[in-house]
């Protein structure tokens, strides 16, 4: 589902080059959920959004749904977002204007989807993330919790191949981190939605099937090929950008 | 994305900020305010000015005089009327066939008729703007021998068989009756007679038939005052007679080359190139109120400008306000933006949500800015009527009694509107544009 082939991305500061990603490359099926676990600046979510799309890379290629979507243009990114990907933030980023429903209907009239219908869908949703008595609410008369699993629902409304959470229980208490980590993984699973979930708590990245540490840059621990090969201590990209 | 979801998200945004949207809307409503009222005014004053001429002379009707009949200048015949007849902008012309006086009359019995009589083409009268008092026009087969009077003309019936008081006037009576004249053109029976030199009546008479009686018009050329027009088809006959006659001290139609004829054209505005497309067919000779008229239109488009200027300034006011208020817009709402693209909102969409914001700010202020136009307009008039010559009556001063100052057109109210809709779109291109430049990645990392 998601082909990444020697990622670099590195930023300009003040003449300064700060190299974020030094080159990653890795494999995601379908329906797998993915954990993408590093320390606070290790380039998690750069990674992420690279593979949204959000940004480009310095260098590398990227395949979502068997699409070469490296050199796509904004427009088609857009559509191709609409259709592929659901994104879940770190602070929720719902539109306070918008009641909870409207806000989880939003991808779907982007899509241009007729309103009856779009109703309908994010109804069935936010009842599947258990806020089915809340969705006249605002995002302001909600708690953070509730907030996350609207953003949750507007996240699968359009049953996207993939969904991207960066840190998506980063603002939350254990408690409530656990319940919406529960509901997004129970959705992915429900509808064999690929999802890939950054995080820095390693609790939370036990709900993955697949664990993938970030370390300055690279992939330092990959669970599917540990498991395959009971790898050494340090993969061949790390032992070329140390020498 | 469906055109009713952009345009519902548009004005919930709106919506949204009530106050910053009526203010910025108000903007306009006074620049397109402004543009109307002053506008209005230039057109105002000058219609007024048109009409007044208009009481003068009919401002669409070119006379042509041929004077000069010297054999190597161009026939005012059948055939130079055609190709006048041709022209686009013309609407009606005739040729006009002075009766020489004294040549022949119209009697009623007793009654004689000897004053103006006018031989034209009476299927154009009523182009020319001829009004009936009662009566109608003749249709095709009454032409060949109708006569139309004007309603003061029959007041110069006599009595023929009386020296003196022979005649009604028509003024009133000490019981402010005005007098019926001897004869009544619909019911008498009329006669046109031919006269010789000694003012005897010689041949057989021919019948006439009036259809009807002309209002006294003396703008109109031939004036429908003291006259009594014929058809062209009579009055060919009548000069042939007279030819033969030798009555007329040879001032009659020789080969049909007319003395005169009048043209009527579609506008104000064709009369210019229709004069000069006469000119080139090699009549020079021409009149219009448009001698009049262009030098006074001339200074009234100076002043239309000024005031639209005016009025101009006041709406680029406005258009800096819609800009500034897009622009705060767009810096309050980057987060929205950005979450809006990572979401799968296309960017031309993004940019057409904006414009619409910006046209409908521009469309409520121009609604509004035409509705209080109008009544500033009403106000204006009011004041000019009542105040008689107060500082607008002075302007006024050639349109004389012309008592609306202010006139808003259909046109010029539809326009301020669309106007007013372009302004707040070409005002928000720049913020739509900066809007759509927002990178959804900072302006999701950007802490609210
Ligand atoms: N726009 C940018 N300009 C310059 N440097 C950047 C930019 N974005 C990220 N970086 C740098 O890239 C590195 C990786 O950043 P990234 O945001 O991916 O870290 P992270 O793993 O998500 O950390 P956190 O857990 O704190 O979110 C950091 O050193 C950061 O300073
Ligand atoms: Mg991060």
């Amino acid at each position: 589902m998601i082909q990444v082939e020697g990622i670099k991305k590195i930023y300009c500061v003040d003449k300064e080059r700060i190299v974020a990603l030094g080159g990653v490359s890795l494999q995601v099926r379908e329906g797998e959920i993915c954990c993408i676990l590093g320390s606070s600046g290790s380039g998690k979510s750069t990674l992420l959004n690279i593979m949204a799309g959000l940004e480009k890379p310095s260098r590398g290629k990227i395949l979502l749904a068997g699409e070469d979507v490296t050199r796509f243009s904004e427009r088609r990114w857009a559509q191709f977002r609409q259709k592929n990907i659901g994104f879940v933030f770190q602070s929720y980023n719902l539109l306070p204007t918008l009641s909870a429903l409207e806000n989880v209907a939003l991808p779907l009239v982007f899509r241009g989807i007729e309103k009856d219908l779009r109703i309908r869908e994010a109804a069935k949703m936010l009842l599947a993330v258990g806020l089915g008595s809340r969705m006249a609410h605002r995002p302001s008369q909600m708690s953070g919790g509730q907030q996350q699993r609207v953003g949750i629902a507007r996240a699968f409304v359009s049953h996207p191949k993939i969904v991207f959470a960066d840190e998506p229980t980063g603002n939350l208490d254990s408690k409530t981190s656990d319940e919406v980590m529960r509901i997004m993984v129970g959705l992915a699973r429900r509808y064999h939605e690929t999802l890939v979930l950054v995080t820095h708590d390693r609790e939370i990245a036990a709900y993955g099937d697949r664990l993938l540490e970030i370390h300055d840059g690279f992939v330092r621990y990959d669970s599917r090929q540990a498991s395959a090969q009971k790898a050494g201590p340090l993969l061949p990209q790390e032992r070329k950008a140390a020498t | 994305m469906k055109l009713r979801d952009m345009l519902g998200m548009s004005v919930k945004n709106l919506l949204k900020r009530k106050v910053r949207t009526s203010l910025t809307a108000a903007g306009v409503l006074i620049g397109t305010g402004a543009i109307v009222v002053m506008l209005s005014i230039g057109i105002g004053l000058t219609e007024g000015m048109n009409e007044s001429i208009g009481q003068m002379g009919d401002i669409t009707v070119i006379q042509i005089y041929n004077y000069n009949q010297s054999a190597d200048r161009a026939k005012l015949n059948d055939e130079a009327i055609a190709s006048i007849a041709s022209m686009d902008q013309v609407v009606a012309v005739t040729p006009v066939y002075n009766v020489p006086w004294g040549s022949c009359v119209i009697e009623s019995g007793k009654y004689r008729y000897d004053g103006s009589l006018y031989g034209v083409d009476m299927s154009a009268m009523e182009s020319f703007g001829y009004q009936l008092e009662n009566g109608s026009f003749p249709d095709d087969a009454e032409r060949g021998n109708a006569v139309l009077f004007s309603s003061d003309a029959l007041y110069s019936f006599f009595n023929t068989k009386k020296k003196s008081h022979n005649r009604v006037d028509p003024y009133p009576d000490q019981n402010g009756n005005i007098p019926k004249p001897y004869v009544d053109p619909l019911k008498d029976r009329l006669e046109l007679q031919m006269m010789d030199e000694e003012g005897k009546t010689t041949g057989r008479p021919t019948k006439l038939v009036g259809t009807g009686v002309l209002t006294t018009d003396y703008s109109k050329t031939p004036s429908a005052s003291y006259a009594a027009f014929v058809d062209l088809s009579l009055a060919r006959e009548l000069a042939k007679k007279i030819k033969t006659n030798g009555s007329s001290g040879g001032r009659g139609a020789q080969e049909l080359n007319y003395d005169q004829a009048v043209v009527k054209t579609a506008s104000v505005s064709d009369v210019q190139a229709v004069e000069q497309a006469i000119h080139d067919l090699g009549f020079p000779d021409t009149y219009s109120m448009e001698t009049v008229r262009a030098p006074i239109q001339q200074m009234m488009n100076t002043i239309q400008l000024v005031l639209g200027g005016i009025g101009a300034v006041s709406l680029v006011v406005a258009a800096l306000g819609i800009l500034n208020t897009m622009i705060m817009s767009i810096y309050e709402r980057t987060r929205e933006i950005g979450v809006m693209k990572v979401l799968g909102c296309e960017v031309r969409h993004i940019r057409a949500m904006f414009l619409m914001e910006a046209g409908i700010i521009g469309l409520l202020g121009g609604i509004l800015g035409l509705g209080v136009s109008y009544g500033a307009s009403a106000l204006i008039n009011f004041f000019a009527s009542s105040g008689g010559s107060g500082a607008l009556g002075g302007i006024l001063g050639m349109a004389g009694s012309v008592s609306t100052i202010s006139v808003i057109p259909p046109w010029l109210a539809a326009g301020s509107v669309v106007f007013a809709v372009c302004v707040g779109v070409v005002s928000g291109i720049l913020p739509a544009n900066r809007a759509v430049k927002i990178s959804a990645l900072t302006a999701i990392r950007q802490d609210t």
